[in-house]
């Protein structure tokens, strides 16, 4: 993507390996393997949203018209494995793997060859997962929860699972990769509380998946080992409990989803300051927000089990607890729109979309409370509205995050400007078609329409149908994206500025546009005023 | 807001837009009319929009905090997304604006920790109540047991009124022309299937469960082979039937009638064809239909003609009526 | 942008603590990892 071979305003002489094997097979630079990172989610985010196709298709209107109700089920669970572990959290690592050396003064990340392995991985896992939907026994079809005893059912359990294992290395080297650069590789200077909000937000990532991933490696492993050696952890007829397998999952699942979103608030906090012209509205508590939202992850996991018959104890114990996140969260919502009263503003595509990650960030957010709520949870279990719900925080949360942190990094990573006005097609098409495809899903659930199920009584046909076109429109969108990024890595003939935007601050801004294959190779001096928070006094 | 346009005196806008407000106040009024009278119709009809009231002693606890819990939402969000559209526009490069350098505030951030704690607290303190009176399964008047299988539910009466009931059990699976209509290329039309001028499609059974009114009613909820979900949203709550567990719930009816839900938790290819269907009726009339049930059941041989007895809903009920436990 | 003067002693401080830190989380992953899979083996 990054044409870095002729560029004469550097005076970096290390220039990228020729050949294309050993320059994207075989390296070891942060920024290229960022980029495949990058190229790779983008893949799989298609992928995935091809499976949400014909999912919508399928529920367009009453009746089976196009898939056997398996085949469904195979493609709402390779959606979410996809989406999950193939889009969302590679492009926050590829975010990562490219941003934070340049953000914090590092030559590169702490481990290279381990972070070119770690990218490797993944590939292979995925075509291991996908490779089930050519089976005969047909793909994982028990959700992407996987709960026992129905997960025991598929027989493509064994690939999922070492799929699943796969996934799960790639993440933890990565995360150690990136803990040990950001606490190793800064330059003199950059202390911990002068680092960008982005670098912050995947430092506590980092730990959460190293707190998690064994702990769903080990509960894959315990499904592994029912099926077919022979042990019964979740078989009632051995003396197993399903539901043990239920709290595992979810001691992993619920870190799992900030590992998904932190990154993403840390984005914003970067991308709502330059445009706004402004620092960030209280940065200290902007990362301590961070640190307890992560630390609270830990302790609500069981708020996905509301309906498995806990002591009322219990129920009690995780709704106080999950209704604790709305504070921090809250916190982060007021201080964007701090950051914001009394800036200087201008739209450029990255603030539109941070502006409409806000926004429908918090809708979703105002759901989720509301599923906090044991009784009403009652209700709202397992439908369209918990679909809605994290429709709007991992789409218009996560990925109109990275969609954002796209806009406003490519000038940086390939030198050229993208297309604004194609940009901006872009974010209003997506903009209005996701809230056609998800907020009726809000009516849906509340109706009673279950989550999970490929027909539907006629009652639920008219929500349906407007969901469905949204979800064809925004899906079309998305080739708008992949167009304005093709345009802007090959044709775009307008050159970036090194500063690229007129309010951006931090050390990645000093490089030029792009940074030479080498960068910050002698630690750079960091001037204050060259951060965007080099005089924390808040 | 322009409603006051023809007028040409001073308080022209100020009266403009206070009928403007009138409107909008009229109209979400209306809006939340037509949610009500939503009730009047059975569940799920189309366009409905909020959740249902339920009719039993319990659901309301539901609904009553999904409301509050939406107004809460709403409101903040009103505040919240005002602000930002207020910045939007004040503070624009375009409009002249000029950076402040001020990056925090104690007194506001204070404020803005201490708001959200206070509402919360209220919040939970309500959930709390209704947590804890759904937790309450002692005194009830009759048991049922029900068991999920792969796809159909399965529903045993154990007593009534203090009394073991005997071999009243039977399946409940989709009824045969949902069956038949959903099946892939079926070429028949979805919005024809119907009881009464209600269509049915896929939230109608072979043979309902019949239960009293007026009744606690303990459910004992479990599982034959995977996890499914007990849902009846006007009953307010689902239950998950789980294998090798023996959850419990329980309802008390405050209507006559026909209340249809759905299997709730994934549970293979044919998750949604396995609908719940419950007819509340009265306590006499309840009583003349389980002897009914226990008189034909009691001699070894199948009663097919037990069916007769059976409530109305069941008015497709194939063959297979006589699968009786 | 000025540049540090290439300084050894600070690349060979950086070299440990990086050394230092994965060793550290190698032995947290390794423990998490032993532990999950250990109550596999417990439990059966």
């Amino acid at each position: 993507m990054a044409h870095e071979a002729a560029h004469d305003h550097h005076d970096d002489h290390h220039h990228a390996p020729q050949g294309f094997f050993q320059r994207w097979v075989m390296s070891t630079n942060h920024k290229d393997i960022g980029t495949l990172y990058l190229i790779f989610s983008l893949t799989m985010f298609f992928i995935g949203g091809s499976f949400a196709m014909v999912i919508r298709a399928e529920l367009f209107k009453p009746g089976l018209q196009l898939v056997q109700p398996y085949f469904f089920n195979e493609m709402t669970t390779m959606h979410a494995l996809v989406m999950i572990f193939g889009a969302i959290m590679p492009s926050f690592v590829g975010l990562g793997n490219w941003m934070i050396p340049l953000m914090i003064g590092a030559p590169d990340m702490a481990l290279p060859r381990m972070n070119n392995l770690s990218f490797w991985i993944l590939p292979f896992a995925f075509a291991l997962l996908l490779s089930t939907l050519f089976l005969p026994g047909g793909g994982p079809a028990g959700g992407w929860t996987m709960y026992p005893p129905l997960s025991l059912q598929s027989g493509s359990l064994a690939y999922a699972v070492f799929a699943i294992h796969l996934m799960g290395i790639s993440s933890i080297m990565g995360a150690i990769n990136i803990i040990a650069t950001i606490l190793n590789m800064r330059a003199p200077g950059m202390d911990l509380l002068k680092m960008p909000v982005f670098v912050w937000s995947w430092l506590i990532t980092a730990f959460l998946l190293i707190a998690v991933m064994p702990v769903l490696a080990g509960a894959v492993t315990m499904l592994l080992t029912d099926k077919y050696f022979g042990t019964s952890f979740f078989n009632p007829h051995g003396g197993g409990d399903p539901v043990l397998y239920q709290h595992v999952f979810w001691f992993f699942g619920h870190p799992e989803v900030y590992i998904m979103i932190l990154p993403a608030f840390g984005i914003i906090s970067e991308i709502i300051p330059t445009f706004a012209r402004k620092p960030i509205f209280g940065y200290r508590a902007m990362v301590y927000a961070i640190a307890c939202i992560a630390f609270l992850s830990f302790i609500v996991w069981a708020h996905h089990m509301f309906a498995v018959g806990m002591p009322v104890g219990a129920d009690i114990f995780f709704m106080y607890a999950t209704m604790l996140i709305a504070v921090p969260t809250g916190v982060k919502v007021f201080n964007w729109v701090a950051t914001m009263w009394g800036g200087s503003m201008t739209f450029e595509t990255p603030m539109l979309f941070a502006i409409a990650f806000v926004i429908l960030f918090t809708i979703g957010g105002f759901s989720g409370l509301m599923l906090a709520l044991v009784p009403a949870d009652f209700q709202y279990h397992d439908t369209y509205f918990v679909v809605a719900h994290f429709h709007y925080v991992l789409v218009t949360g996560a990925a109109f995050a990275i969609m954002a942190a796209t806009y406003y990094w490519l000038p940086k990573w390939t030198g050229h400007m993208y297309s604004e006005f194609w940009g901006k097609v872009h974010f209003w098409c997506s903009v209005v078609f996701v809230n056609v495809l998800f907020f009726p899903q809000h009516f849906l659930g509340l109706a009673g329409m279950p989550r999970r199920i490929p027909d539907y009584n006629v009652a639920f046909a008219d929500f349906n149908m407007i969901s469905s076109i949204g979800g064809f429109l925004f899906g079309a969108s998305q080739l708008i994206f992949l167009g304005v990024i093709v345009h802007c890595a090959f044709f775009s003939k307008k050159k970036a500025t090194d500063r690229v935007w007129e309010g951006a601050r931090g050390l990645e801004w000093t490089l030029p546009s792009p940074p030479p294959h080498h960068s910050f190779t002698v630690p750079p001096v960091v001037h204050d005023e060259e951060l965007a928070h080099g005089h924390v006094s808040d | 807001m322009t409603s006051g346009s023809i007028r040409t005196d001073a308080p022209r806008t100020h009266r403009g837009r206070t009928a403007g407000i009138r409107r909008i106040v009229a109209a979400s009024l209306a809006l939340v009319l037509a949610l009500g009278a939503g009730l009047a119709q059975a569940d799920p009809h189309p366009w409905q929009l909020n959740m249902t009231r339920g009719s039993t002693t319990w659901s309301g606890e539901a609904y009553f905090l999904n409301n509050v819990a939406l107004g809460v939402c709403v409101v903040i969000g009103v505040l919240v997304f005002g602000a930002m559209f207020i910045a939007m526009f004040r503070f624009r490069k375009s409009r002249g604006a000029v950076a402040e350098k001020w990056s925090h505030n104690t007194t506001v951030e204070i404020i803005w920790t201490a708001i959200p704690v206070i509402i919360l607290v209220v919040l939970a303190w309500m959930s709390t109540g209704g947590l804890v009176s759904f937790a309450n399964t002692t005194g009830a008047q009759m048991t049922v047991k029900v068991t999920g299988y792969q796809w159909k539910w399965r529903y045993d009466y154990v007593d009534y009124l203090g009394k073991p009931v005997s071999k009243v059990d039977y399946m409940s699976k989709l009824d045969a022309l949902s069956d038949k209509t959903r099946q892939l290329d079926s070429g028949m039309d979805p919005y024809a299937v119907k009881t009464g001028d209600e269509n049915t499609y896929l939230l109608n059974v072979d043979k309902p469960l019949v239960l009293p009114i007026h009744t606690k009613i303990r459910f004992v909820i479990t599982s034959d082979d995977v996890i499914h979900s007990w849902w009846v949203p006007e009953f307010g709550w689902k239950m998950d039937a789980i294998p090798g567990i023996v959850n419990t719930a329980w309802t008390n009816i405050s209507k006559p009638g026909t209340y249809r839900g759905q299997c709730a938790e994934l549970c293979g290819q044919d998750h949604g064809f396995m609908p719940i269907v419950v007819k509340a009726v009265s306590p006499e009339d309840f009583a003349k239909w389980l002897a009914a049930q226990q008189q034909a059941n009691a001699p070894a041989a199948p009663a097919p003609a037990a069916s007769a007895a059976a409530p109305a809903t069941a008015q497709v009920a194939p063959a297979g009526s006589g699968e009786h436990g | 942008m000025a540049n540090h003067v290439a300084d050894g002693q600070f690349e060979r401080t950086r070299r440990h603590g990086v050394r230092r830190t994965v060793t550290v989380l190698a032995i947290v992953v390794g423990a998490f990892y032993l532990l999950s899979f250990a109550q596999i083996l417990l439990m059966k």
